[in-house]
């Protein structure tokens, strides 16, 4: 193996992770903060690696030692601007009172070796099914590391990646992935099937670890080992991640854009970081898959309509600005990269536009959409078990308990997320594909980009054991 | 006081854990055990023999050959194939064998002076290609360079 697989994922990690550190406060416990930026970092870092390395390529064309410079040069510049800064945070923010936060109970040490079991089970099948798919699934080898590949052996010649001769492959697709891969393999100077592979592991456990450490910061630890458990228990998740495919990635920016709402909400009269990242989060999400593009657009549109709602009760601007500030230097290489390097895709959408009242009279289509999304909706996990209902009986023996604070962002995200829901059905209803074939290929997927967000506000929202338990014990302390 | 009760809540968690607790937590444990069961399940059906066997590292060995070209090539196949582009099976090999050969481009069309011909065992007549006009410029069995002369 070439020494250099592991520092050339390492360093995305470090600049992530020193850049999360940059925008958000400093709590205590220290492990959970370290988690929580570590896990962010990893796709942060993944995700600005990959912008700098196409940059790159656009300004200076390929150069090994200039990208390898360019990332440590980042990453020193990043760590010097960290240090400064910690320096001159005289306070730092205290941690917030948690019940049950403080020595770990036999629950919460149960709940741990639970978890850390499940995660070594799934890191287990992630390596078998890697092993026996080294390339990965059909769409990894087909669109992603296909992509990949014509910018690494093009050399020079790397925009070829884009020509129209190549429809089939979709070269308008975002390119987080395929840079992120031809970044890796032009850092150690050879290609491997390992870069593509831990990519796809780190966004996993990043997945896992963001959900985990997030709940640990916002509510409570049996609450975020209780997430992550969910979450691992869905073999699909381990499955696609395994087979490289971007819904991971994708399902952990529209995460991390959930918590970083969340986070801000928390402390809106605070530091306007987490808007900041969660713009980033939703860019990179765009930079990742088309979906990221809806997500943005339902996010938007689930912003404006509560905004409507509360008739200016809340202040609107300075969340908004934040938000498209984080959110600019994104859009402006998704424009450049559908406009400039891949202009083809527009004249597909063009096609599809006006198509489109044809479609929409397609009655038969309606009943059609409905029903598989009932049917994958239930069963897109491939569990022997579906959680839907276990997860509902645990409502009812928990309760809900919600901090009031999370209100807004949960209302946020709930319609966000419905927004997208729905954007899936016209994809459907409007697409050029055989609609049953695309149903049956994709829809599973789709859902599962948004099971992580689910799972996150499922915990948001149920009552935290610790609290039932002191619930319990009011109530026997009343009688 | 509203310490004391946590903490005399919390005793109670650690003896007399409260039933509606107990079985929300047992509900998700048991969840996550089938899981971890079918997990294990699966790790034990697979065949280590497998590894290294799958089909894109197949195609990987048999156009290591043609590695290196760049440009635009066509592409032919089994003549069954051939006449079925959309076929599942058809698309899957054709895309193989982009993936194998890129940053070539490979077109599903014959219709190119240079052509890759990608053919499943013994389906490719030595004979054909001067039949319909193609010239063999190297042969790996399965794998055919062809010059289309009817293509300036």
């Amino acid at each position: 193996m070439n020494p250099l697989v592991f520092p050339s994922l390492l360093i995305p990690v470090a600049i992530g992770s020193v850049f999360v550190s940059l925008w958000l406060p400093w709590r205590k416990p220290l492990s959970s903060a370290l988690l929580f930026r570590t896990s962010l970092g990893t796709g942060f870092g993944f995700g600005i690696s990959s912008c700098l390395f196409v940059l790159g390529l656009v300004g200076w064309g390929p150069s090994r030692g200039g990208f390898i410079l360019a990332e440590i040069t980042l990453l020193v510049v990043l760590m010097a601007a960290l240090v400064c800064s910690l320096r001159r945070r005289s306070a730092r923010i205290p941690p917030e009172p948690r019940p049950g936060s403080g020595k770990a109970t036999t629950l919460q040490r149960m709940l741990r070796l639970l978890f850390y079991l499940t995660l070594a089970s799934a890191g287990g099948i992630f390596l078998l099914v890697s092993l026996q798919n080294p390339h990965g699934g059909w769409d990894a080898w087909s669109i992603w590391n296909l992509r990949a590949r014509f910018i690494y052996r093009g050399g020079d010649q790397w925009r070829e990646a884009f020509s129209p001769l190549l429809s089939r492959s979709h070269p308008d697709y975002p390119l987080l992935l395929p840079a992120a891969v031809a970044r890796g393999w032009s850092y150690i100077g050879q290609e491997t099937v390992l870069i593509p592979a831990m990519l796809s592991l780190g966004f996993a456990l990043a997945t896992v670890g963001i959900m985990v450490s997030s709940l640990f910061v916002l509510r409570t630890r049996t609450q975020g080992y209780l997430a992550g458990l969910v979450l691992l228990s869905t073999p699909f998740f381990l499955r696609v991640a395994a087979y490289q495919l971007a819904d991971v990635p994708l399902g952990f920016f529209i995460l991390t854009t959930i918590v970083m709402l969340c986070l801000y909400d928390r402390r809106p009269e605070g530091p306007p970081g987490p808007l900041l990242l969660a713009g980033m989060a939703a860019g990179f999400a765009a930079w990742t898959k088309n979906e990221g593009l809806l997500f943005i657009a339902s996010y938007l549109g689930a912003r404006g309509t509560l905004t409507l709602l509360e008739r200016g009760r809340k202040p609107v601007l300075k969340p908004m600005l934040f938000f498209a500030l984080g959110l600019l230097p994104m859009a402006i290489l998704i424009v450049y990269h559908k406009t400039r390097l891949a202009p083809s895709g527009g004249f597909l959408f063009l096609e599809g536009f006006r198509s489109a009242p044809a479609r929409l009279r397609e009655l038969s289509a309606y009943p059609q959409i409905l029903k598989a999304f009932a049917e994958k909706m239930l069963t897109f996990g491939e569990w022997r078990v579906n959680p839907l209902p276990v997860l509902a009986l645990y409502l009812a023996c928990l309760g809900i308990e919600m901090d009031r604070r999370d209100r807004r962002p949960m209302a946020v995200s709930i319609l966000a997320l419905g927004l997208m829901v729905a954007g899936y059905f016209f994809v459907y209803l409007l697409s050029p594909y055989d609609r049953q074939w695309y149903l049956t290929n994709s829809l599973n997927r789709l859902f599962l980009q948004l099971w992580p967000s689910l799972i996150f506000l499922f915990f948001l929202t149920a009552r935290p054991i610790e609290q039932a338990v002191i619930a319990a014990g009011q109530g026997r302390l009343g009688s | 006081m509203d310490s004391q009760k946590k903490r005399s809540a919390e005793g109670k968690l650690l003896f007399v854990p409260a039933v509606r607790v107990s079985v929300g937590v047992l509900l998700i444990s048991l969840l996550v055990l089938l899981t971890v069961g079918r997990l294990v399940e699966e790790a034990v059906s697979l065949d280590p023999r497998e590894i290294g066997r799958d089909v894109v590292t197949l195609y990987e060995k048999r156009f290591a050959p043609l590695k290196g070209m760049k440009g635009v090539v066509g592409y032919i196949t089994d003549a069954d194939l051939q006449s079925r582009p959309e076929d599942v099976k058809a698309v899957q090999r054709f895309v193989l064998t982009q993936y194998a050969l890129a940053p070539l481009i490979v077109l599903n069309i014959p219709q190119s002076r240079l052509v890759v011909g990608n053919f499943h065992e013994g389906a490719f007549d030595p004979k054909l290609p001067a039949n319909q006009g193609f010239v063999v410029l190297l042969n790996f069995g399965d794998v055919v360079l062809l010059r289309n002369e009817a293509v300036p």
